[in-house]
């Protein structure tokens, strides 16, 4: 802790007398005592501490401009979390340059009865919900009175307590407006200016926080994690068989379900799917033989070839942002069977010869057939556009479809574990 | 937004709900169930007896109907397909009435339990043709000799229905039919006989 009269009152002091102004300081020194507490004023006039609070607001993908205020305040030592404003003023955003989703650039300026303060910021991952802990802000604060400015360039922290945490809850044009904010505190000591931790402001400006758009509520920023995608494509992948003569074929097939992502942060998120996914170029046999007698003796066998299987297929995986385009994604699928697609055979020998009669297509035979698989699902997703991703992915059964009883079709204990591509479109619905 | 989230919730849950429901459905095919043998004939021919059943040792079982003017015959036939035991055995069953024009009635009535008093009997010179029941039986050999109850006056034979009942198979109508008879055969060139006792049998009439 500093002690009064020391670096900042010095400096502050230097800098005026080098540009032989200082009668003007103290001219307006004595108009800010006048309209403040004493205890303020007095923590000024000793240059102890001065709190600085820009509260802005930018865009993430538009160069949108909106009010900004500047609010300097001052305050003495304790209590450490009560802060006066020293004077406020409105101010318009003089620019935002936006890179990309990822990244933007944005100057403000401010000012207030007696202090003038221009401050720009850089913020990388303006697609984040949550800014990173720190951002630099690089900060010029000058007294009216001298207009010499002061120059801070100094990395600060962010104040994450207040409410301008960057959640894309307010639209305009269709476009998310991306609310910032950054609180900064200096103090100057021995080795320069240091970095304040995080404190809590006590009071904001209400016309401030009029002009802003509505901070966003715990409930709105658990939301804004959230996404909800639309996914369709299609799966590629071998059919099984337990015939010796035939082969499963490599067939594609129709995949059609929703997401629903959760971001932990920039880059790391999660994703549960629900799939309606389907399988085909099956070549399952089972059959039932009985004997009948009527006229003469039948030989009846029921048989059933199952060709497509359909579940409802279940992956969560984790997704890791490689940057703005490419992400990958990774975890376990639980794949439930809903319903089979089957050709129905009935072919009937008797004294009188053979006899097939061909019952057509039936679902619903799910005899053989494990009703629950689980496996492992490895991914890529490329980031077309704010709302359109192309992804591929493969997964991979951990166990078997069929149960040992599909198998003795050949006589031999196939293993069937799924192995299938897929080629997707995600369609981010908000 | 959170109407827009829920509304979206609740689309999955449809969505869900009607994979889940579609895949309700469900089937499997029958357990399978291993049948007897339902026609059966057993009898002694000439001292010896024999038993067949269609289906069995390459006999089968065949049934016809046969409409001559005002006459329908109900046809049974067993038929020994290697002529290993025997070549083949018909029995006709005739209505004594003109046939009724819906022929499973007609079958109904003419295959009537204990209405065959004299069913081998040849009729009277004058009496009406039609007042009673016919029953001729044919039995041809492996070697294709032919034998006939109707060319025999019969005695001591006798001719029975015991049981009935209709069967429906492919959508054709039959009837199972529980019967014995006792009777003569003859064979019309050599004039050998044949004395066919205690058959006892469950055929089929109709398939129509």
């Amino acid at each position: 802790m500093l002690e009064p009269g020391s670096d900042i009152d010095k400096h502050f002091k230097d800098g005026f007398e080098g540009q032989g102004d200082l009668r003007g300081l103290e001219a307006n020194w004595e108009v800010v005592q006048a309209g403040l507490p004493k205890a303020v004023l007095g923590s000024v006039l000793l240059g102890k501490l001065i709190h600085g609070k820009i509260a802005g607001v930018s865009l993430s993908t538009l160069s949108v401009v909106t009010a900004v205020t500047l609010t300097v305040f001052s305050t003495s030592e304790t209590p450490p979390d009560i802060y006066e404003p020293l004077g406020n003023g409105n101010a318009e955003l003089s620019a935002a340059q936006v890179f990309s989703d990822e990244y933007f650039e944005a100057q403000a300026q401010a000012e207030t009865r007696n202090w003038l303060a221009t401050s720009s910021v850089a913020v990388s991952d303006v697609q984040a919900i949550v800014l990173p802990t720190e951002t630099p802000v690089q900060a010029t604060l000058a007294s009216r009175a001298s207009k010499t400015p002061i120059r801070i360039n100094h990395r600060f922290r962010l104040l994450q307590s207040k409410p301008f945490v960057g959640l894309p809850n307010v639209y305009r044009d269709d476009c998310p407006i991306m609310p910032l904010g950054w609180n900064y505190s200096f103090l100057e000591d021995e080795n320069g200016f240091a970095e304040v931790p995080p404190h809590v402001v006590r009071q904001i400006d209400s016309a401030v926080l009029a002009s802003m758009p509505p901070a966003p509520n715990f409930k709105n920023r658990l939301l804004a994690r959230w996404e909800v995608s639309f996914i369709g494509g299609a799966t590629w992948g071998k059919g099984f068989s337990n015939l010796s003569t035939e082969e499963g074929n490599w067939e594609l097939s129709p995949l059609i379900g929703v997401g629903l992502d959760y971001n932990i942060n920039t880059r790391l998120g999660i994703i549960g799917e629900v799939h309606y996914l389907r399988r085909n170029g099956n070549r399952l046999r089972t059959s039932t033989t009985e004997e009948q007698f009527f006229l003469r003796r039948e030989e009846v066998t029921r048989q059933v070839t199952i060709q497509s299987l359909e579940y409802l297929h279940l992956p969560i995986s984790a997704r890791y942002r490689l940057n703005n385009l490419h992400s990958f994604t990774g975890g376990m699928f639980t794949s439930i069977l809903l319903n089979t697609s089957s050709e129905r055979l009935d072919v009937v020998e008797s004294n009188d010869g053979y006899q097939e009669a061909n019952l057509g297509s039936k679902k619903g035979y799910m005899h053989g057939l494990n009703r629950v698989s689980l496996g492992l699902t490895l991914g890529y997703e490329l980031q077309a556009s704010r709302r359109v991703a192309f992804g591929a992915r493969m997964n991979q059964g951990l166990n078997d479809l069929t149960q040992e009883s599909m198998s003795l079709e050949n006589g031999v204990n196939s293993t069937d574990l799924q192995r299938d591509y897929q080629v997707y479109v995600r369609l981010k619905l908000y | 937004m959170r109407l827009k989230l829920r509304n979206q919730l609740v689309g999955l849950l449809a969505f869900v709900g009607s994979l889940l429901y579609w895949g309700c459905e469900e089937n499997s095919l029958p357990e399978p169930r291993d049948g007897a043998p339902i026609v059966v004939l057993s009898a002694e021919l000439d001292g010896m007896s024999f038993s067949h059943s269609a289906g069995l040792d390459s006999v089968v079982a065949e049934t016809e109907v046969v409409d001559n003017q005002d006459l329908r015959l109900w046809k049974f036939s067993m038929i020994d397909q290697r002529q290993r035991h025997f070549g083949r055995i018909d029995l006709y069953i005739r209505n004594h009435q003109v046939p009724f024009e819906d022929p499973f009635p007609d079958l109904q009535q003419t295959v009537e339990m204990d209405s065959f008093n004299y069913a081998f009997l040849l009729p009277p010179i004058d009496a009406d043709p039609f007042q009673t029941k016919r029953v001729e039986v044919v039995l041809t050999t492996i070697g294709g000799v032919v034998y006939e109850s109707i060319l025999l006056p019969q005695q001591q034979s006798f001719f029975n229905i015991e049981s009935t009942q209709s069967l429906v198979r492919e959508g054709r109508q039959y009837l199972l039919t529980g019967l014995q008879f006792d009777c003569q055969l003859v064979n019309a060139d050599s004039l050998d006989t044949l004395r066919l006792r205690s058959l006892q049998a469950n055929l089929l009439f109709g398939g129509i």
